[in-house]
């Protein structure tokens, strides 16, 4: 058996001393694409957020494994070295910074040396054109004054530019214009290869389209009830939860 | 097109008549002013003061005769304080002749619609008022769920007495400033409330009923304490102007909110023009407890009124809004000091306010965040509308913050009436004044959105008045 | 005797201990010492002159200090600009235990239309108890644009009064940029007369405190002119036991008719026992103006900290990337590029100090 990229075992997670995650098993090998779908407020975002590291969200129990390494009680900044990235629904806005020098020295820090200003600057603008962002965007404010749609694609510009190992991303396509989604997607496909893995949660089949989802999750009340493959994405998208759970009663 | 040298001196001098205390205002004060151990100690005996009392107001004197004047704030020069002791002294009647309150105050009554018998009393002019009636009715409604509410000077025998000795004056003591320690020789009326504990007091209690007190509106005492999970209302003062021969009021209210209590304390001010306004207001709130002033200050010649919430206790909260509105010959120095002095604690400060035809008004304030205060958020946010260019505007707000786990904000802004807006409404019928009245009665309206109706009438109509020019 | 320092333009609470500097930041006894004091290559358009600009207003620190300086000053550079004087006139002075004193009196000039820039930048030696005061005056003649630029580098053990006065005729614009790092005991304010119609002034500073650092700041933007404009903008982080106090006012004196004025200060509190005190203040006597002025005070937002830690950034550099970002307006304004770099190191250094502290 393959080591999985990411391997979640037994999670739990409270936030503001109430318990969203109760007993999350989740693996997910190189090279797979899982989709994560469930009704609002069972704790999809919890999930990730935990993954990653947020400072709000307590482990009550359980334990994450990257690449081999219990990350349970690593920092944020321990877990993106480590290659974990997590594309957020709402992204801070960060005035002073410009997204390019922001940009220049998270890479710096991920690959523990300085990046060459020049050969950065190139790769900015290859990846700025494939996500179909206005080479302006570099030097304003980190997602100031971003419109919804702008801060999710320049999400997805980072997560071009560092390259992580594992990509989560946090509702990614939603506010987005049919056009954007199919940016948003095609700038996935970019990063996607057999050395990485992406996690999506979503609510819209538009953006699972074009890609090859390996596995489909579905999340309610703090635990995985079933997982699938892309027919469960299509089923749920089709008839909703309610009929998955009314399946479940009548079994 | 004057040069600029002369304009700039021009200048200058207006900015120092404001703000420098002349040394010889100061003489009527160092003299002796009339107000001997012997006439203090007489207005104890009158009033049938305990013990305590009397060496606290022969105290208080002592600390009156040596403290100076403040060294900031508007001029005090026309407060003769011989005359205002000519009416603290006992066998005086306090009561002024309604032939001699001045025409723009009898108009007043006249537009604001005041009944008579209102007017005699609100002008001090001293008959029997139905507020007697209105005020026992209340008083027997209240009693019934044991809300104590009852004249001060009475509570200081019988079976609250201790509770009023624990609490008298420790907020704001005599040693605060010179008008405190004046109050506490002189002081006479006001009220005493207690709410026991999970108490709710649906009907706001209002001062207004006091009116006719001896010494009424003048130097009297306010003591209100709301005990755990409790609740009150008291709304102080009204909106029709009134008329005082004494020009002084030296007030003092002290608010303690209770665990978990809430506490709400309206004032609408419209002292008449003539008159000083220094009142001092504190509140203490405990652990959860909230107090929430709502302020309209709209009268006197002169005013210092700056209402002071200390956030004793963890969790708790302060809100407080107000609306300041200073017309013609008027120097009304307002705002709000507030001390976190306890983890998670909240303030709010919101005011607005409006200068006219020659009028100061100026907006201080002080936010004190104790290295304790952990956890603690304040929010100021105060707004001044210009009238014209004859009048000032002056913003002075600190912060002084001793706790880096904070999270304090700031905003002010000074502008005018916006052009487009007197337009849209000229466009729609209205004439320039009722257009400007609107907008002014606008800005506001978030003061009036937290009095009861028939007060955000009164103080609806009042700004409309004042707009007009109609109060002199 | 030092109540005359930096005053509050309206005196308030005295036990807010805001309406002047407080003991620590009285001034010296002036020696009649040599300083070092070397003014830089005058730059094609600037002049220097043997009179200081007259017609300006009393300096934010006050007469006091104004007085101070012209009775003692050991050093002095009075200049006039005329045209569009492209390069910057570089003045540095340096304290050494050979040269503890500097009292400088600066002056410029500007001609009708014309531009300069004028960097001031002090020195010490680490230990030296060095004791710098200077008044700069600046005249700008209609039209004419200044960019004074102070750095305040002095070290650890020494204490600086920096006074500016400034009058800003018609459409001219006066750009101060004050960068208050050094000094245990630092002192500056100033006060710009915006007489002339279209005036503008702008202010960017930044300060940090930390150890037992004490910084008081006295500035007052006076408009008298019509239309004149005021951007005063402050950002600043305390660290360590220091204290700081920051009086910023818009003056509209009647007759500043469309007058526009906005000051902003943004304070970080990176330790617990830092003091802050701030006083913005607004002062209108005419109507149709428009001031608005804003603070915020407290720690770095916790949400931006982990967006940032979140790309790989460890909350050394997180909170460093932060801070840049807070004093880039008044760093980029700053002409040369190794100053620049230098204030950066500066800054980098004194987080890296204080690591311990923050949480």
């Amino acid at each position: 058996m393959k080591k999985p990229l990411l391997e979640i075992q037994d999670l739990a997670v409270s936030v503001d001393d109430k318990l969203i995650l109760n007993g999350i098993d989740l693996s997910i090998q190189k090279g797979e694409l899982h989709v994560l779908m469930g009704p609002n407020g069972t704790g999809k975002s919890t999930l990730v957020s935990a993954v990653m590291g947020d400072p709000r969200y307590a482990i009550e129990s359980g334990s994450i494994s990257f690449d081999g390494e219990d990350i349970t009680d690593e920092s944020a900044d321990a877990r993106a070295r480590l290659g974990v990235f997590l594309s957020f629904q709402a992204p801070e806005e960060i005035p002073g910074i410009t997204l390019e020098n922001f940009l220049r020295t998270a890479a710096g820090a991920i690959e523990g040396k300085p990046m060459r200003v020049l050969a950065f600057q190139k790769k900015l603008k290859e990846q700025m054109q494939v996500l179909d962002m206005d080479e302006s965007y570099a030097s304003r404010y980190l997602n100031v004054g971003f419109s919804g749609g702008e801060k999710k694609k320049a999400e997805i510009l980072q997560l071009l530019m560092l390259r992580p190992k594992l990509a989560m991303l946090d509702e990614t396509d939603s506010g987005l214009d049919v056009d954007a989604v199919k940016t948003v997607s095609k700038g996935i496909r970019a990063y996607h290869d057999e050395g990485n893995s992406i996690l999506i949660i979503t609510h819209n089949a538009k953006i699972l389209e074009e890609l090859e989802v390996d596995y489909v999750h579905i999340l309610e009340n703090g635990r995985i009830t079933r997982t699938g493959g892309r027919e469960l994405a299509d089923e749920i998208l089709q008839s909703g939860f309610g009929a998955l759970q009314k399946e479940a009663a009548d079994a | 097109m004057r040069s600029f040298e002369t304009e700039k001196t021009q200048v200058e001098e207006f900015d120092r008549s404001i703000y420098d205390i002349k040394d010889a205002a100061n003489a009527s004060f160092e003299v002796n002013s009339g107000l001997t151990p012997a006439i203090v100690q007489k207005i104890s005996e009158e009033k049938h003061d305990p013990e305590w009392m009397r060496l606290f107001r022969l105290k208080s004197l002592q600390t009156y005769n040596e403290m100076p004047l403040p060294s900031w704030g508007p001029p005090l020069d026309g407060l003769d304080i011989e005359d205002i002791v000519t009416y603290v002294r006992p066998n005086t009647a306090m009561r002024a002749k309604w032939s001699e309150v001045p025409d723009d105050i009898k108009n007043t009554f006249e537009r604001l619609g005041i009944p008579k018998a209102e007017r005699l009393s609100l002008a001090g002019v001293g008959a029997q008022y139905d507020s007697e009636v209105v005020y026992h009715n209340v008083r027997a409604e209240v009693a019934a769920k044991g809300v104590v509410y009852t004249d001060i000077e009475s509570a200081l025998t019988g079976p609250y007495a201790e509770m009023v000795r624990k609490h008298f004056m420790k907020l704001v003591p005599p040693t605060d400033h010179k008008f405190a320690a004046l109050h506490g020789a002189v002081w006479s009326g006001g009220s005493f409330v207690y709410v026991p504990p999970g108490v709710s007091v649906e009907i706001p209690l209002q001062s207004y009923f006091r009116l006719n007190a001896p010494g009424a509106g003048q130097f009297e005492h306010t003591l209100i304490i709301v005990d755990k999970g409790a609740y009150l209302h008291f709304i102080e003062g009204c909106s029709a102007p009134k008329y005082n021969v004494a020009n002084l009021h030296a007030g003092c209210v002290e608010l303690f909110v209770g665990e978990g209590a809430r506490l709400r304390y309206s004032t609408i001010e419209n002292w008449s023009k003539n008159m000083y306004n220094l009142n001092t207001k504190r509140a203490r709130v405990e652990k959860d407890g909230i107090m929430e002033w709502v302020s309209g200050s709209f009268g006197s010649h002169t005013s210092c009124l700056y209402p002071m919430t200390i956030l004793k206790g963890e969790n708790s909260r302060m809100e407080f809004t107000g609306i300041t509105f200073a017309g013609n010959g008027q120097n009304l120095d307002t705002g709000a000091k507030v001390v976190h002095a306890a983890p998670h604690t909240t303030s709010h400060i919101s005011t607005k306010s409006i200068s006219r035809d020659g009028g100061i008004s100026t907006f201080r304030s002080a936010v004190v965040v104790a290295p304790e205060a952990v956890g603690s958020k304040s929010a100021v946010a105060c707004e001044s509308l210009m009238i014209d260019d004859r009048s000032r505007s002056d913003t002075i707000p600190v912060m002084d913050i001793r706790c880096d786990d904070v999270d304090v904000g700031h905003e002010a802004k000074i502008g005018r009436i916006s052009e487009q807006a007197i337009f849209y409404l000229m466009s729609r019928g209205l004439s320039e004044d009722d257009a400007r009245a609107l907008i002014v009665g606008g800005f506001a309206e978030p003061i009036a959105k937290e009095l009861p109706l028939e007060y955000a009438v009164e103080m609806n109509n009042l700004i409309h008045l004042e707009m007009k020019g109609s109060i002199g | 005797m030092n109540t005359a320092i930096n005053q509050l333009p309206v005196r308030t609470w005295n036990w807010l201990g805001v309406n002047n500097v407080g003991e620590n930041a009285a001034l010296f006894v002036p020696q009649n010492s040599e300083p070092r004091f070397v003014v830089g290559p005058l730059p094609a358009g600037v002049q220097q002159v043997q009179v200081p600009a007259q017609g300006v207003p009393q300096s934010g620190m006050g007469r006091e200090v104004d007085e101070f300086v012209l009775q003692y000053a050991n050093a002095s550079c009075f200049v006039a600009a005329e045209g569009d004087t492209k390069t910057p006139l570089l003045v540095e002075g340096f304290l050494d235990d050979a040269h503890p004193q500097l009292v400088a009196h600066n002056s410029i000039y500007a001609e009708k239309g014309s531009s300069i820039t004028f960097v001031e930048v002090s020195r010490s030696a680490t230990q030296t108890k060095g004791l710098l005061a200077s008044l700069t005056q600046v005249y700008a003649a209609r039209g004419a644009k200044v960019r004074l630029v102070q750095l305040v580098l002095t070290g650890d053990n020494c204490k600086s009064w920096n006074a500016v006065a400034a009058t800003v005729e018609e459409g001219a614009k006066f750009e101060l940029v004050r960068i208050l790092l050094g000094s245990a005991v630092a002192s500056a304010g100033a006060r710009v007369n915006l007489a002339g119609q279209h005036g503008e002034f702008w202010l960017d500073q930044i300060y940090f405190g930390d150890t037992t650092r004490s910084i008081d700041i006295n500035d007052v933007a006076e408009h008298r002119g019509e239309d004149t404009l005021s951007e005063m903008h402050t950002a600043g982080v305390l660290a360590g036991d220091s204290t700081k106090l920051l009086r910023g006012t818009i003056d509209f004196q009647r007759g500043a008719v469309h007058a526009v004025g906005h000051e902003s200060e943004t304070v970080l509190l990176l330790s617990k026992t830092a003091r802050n005190k701030t006083a913005p203040l607004i002062l209108c006597g005419e109507e149709q103006v428009e001031g608005q002025h804003a603070a915020t005070i407290g720690r770095l937002n916790q949400k931006q900290m982990y967006y940032l830690c979140s790309r790989g950034l460890s909350p050394a550099a997180a909170r460093r990337l932060m801070v840049e970002a807070q004093f880039a307006p008044a760093v980029d304004k700053i002409p040369q590029e190794e100053l620049q770099k230098e204030v950066l190191e500066l800054v980098a250094r004194r987080l890296d100090e204080n690591e311990e502290s923050f949480e």
